[in-house]
């Protein structure tokens, strides 16, 4: 897989995922939205993301695995981020103790899909890169 | 899927919502009713939600009616005598509904349904565009 589509499509791949979670965490809030004692739901995955970066400029030394049994040694690869749910009790305004708030579920719900949309293309541009140098001949 | 399921989620948000219309439109057209088949003035009614809890995801799976309850307020007495349903002593007991609050109510129930359906739209939009990745 890496060697033909390369690290992008594994980013992208796992960024598409975490949006789609995110998608679902802000459908659940905005229905939310009327029920008492509810908590938000969060996900969190850039800064997932940005721990595994830092720590693979940080980490130069990479063990070499012959056996599945190995503990592997270097820095994390991407596709160990894994998205984190969680939820939101850091305290609520409205009478009914729900804590959601439908103007900046609202914004989140937006800038969701326009990353989403953005992933999508780039994820489509890479495509029609591969296809072509496939398709051309000589 | 997971993508559907945000639809899913979104569509329990507008059953919801739409539930909670229902309630407040029978509300109001019985806000003069003196007479019910369980004896005495119409009570006001109010949907009961709950968040859906799913035990194998920690998002959950949107949102649930379980109950329509009655309102505990004692009802609101008017005096005319004439009424057939007045009390010995004049007074005859109408539905503790204000349709102000009715109103009120009314507004948060269709800017939380509006919400739900930008949540469709915006959930289709992104399975549509998944879909044209491989168009290019």
């Amino acid at each position: 897989m890496s060697k033909l589509f390369g690290e992008v499509f594994q980013l992208l791949n796992r960024a598409m995922d975490a949006a789609t979670l995110r998608q679902r965490a802000i459908a659940q809030n905005i229905a939310n939205v009327n029920t008492p004692d509810y908590q938000r739901v969060e996900v969190s995955f850039e800064g997932e993301l940005k721990k595994v970066f830092s720590k693979q400029r940080e980490i130069k030394l990479r063990g070499v695995l012959t056996n599945p049994m190995h503990i592997p040694i270097g820095p994390p690869s991407i596709d160990s981020v894994k998205p984190i749910i969680w939820r939101d009790d850091t305290g609520y305004y409205r009478y009914d103790k729900n804590n959601v708030d439908i103007d900046r579920e609202l914004v989140k719900l937006a800038e969701n899909s326009i990353k989403y949309r953005a992933m999508s293309s780039l994820m489509g541009k890479r495509f029609a890169m591969l296809k072509s140098v496939i398709s051309s001949r000589r | 899927m997971k993508l559907f399921s945000a639809m899913d989620i979104a569509g329990s948000g507008l059953t919801a919502e739409r539930v909670w219309m229902d309630v407040i439109a029978d509300n109001i057209a019985n806000v003069n009713t003196t007479r019910t088949a369980e004896g005495g003035p119409y009570r006001r009614k109010i949907p009961v939600f709950q968040e859906r809890k799913d035990p194998f995801d920690p998002i959950g799976s949107g949102v649930r009616v379980v109950s329509i309850e009655n309102d505990t307020l004692p009802p609101r007495k008017v005096y005319d005598p004439s009424h057939p349903d007045a009390d010995k002593d004049g007074y005859v007991r109408y539905p503790n509904i204000s349709v102000v609050r009715e109103m009120v109510d009314m507004i948060a129930a269709s800017r939380a349904y509006q919400a739900n359906v930008m949540v469709v739209n915006s959930s289709k939009t992104m399975l549509l565009q998944s879909i044209d990745i491989m168009r290019a």
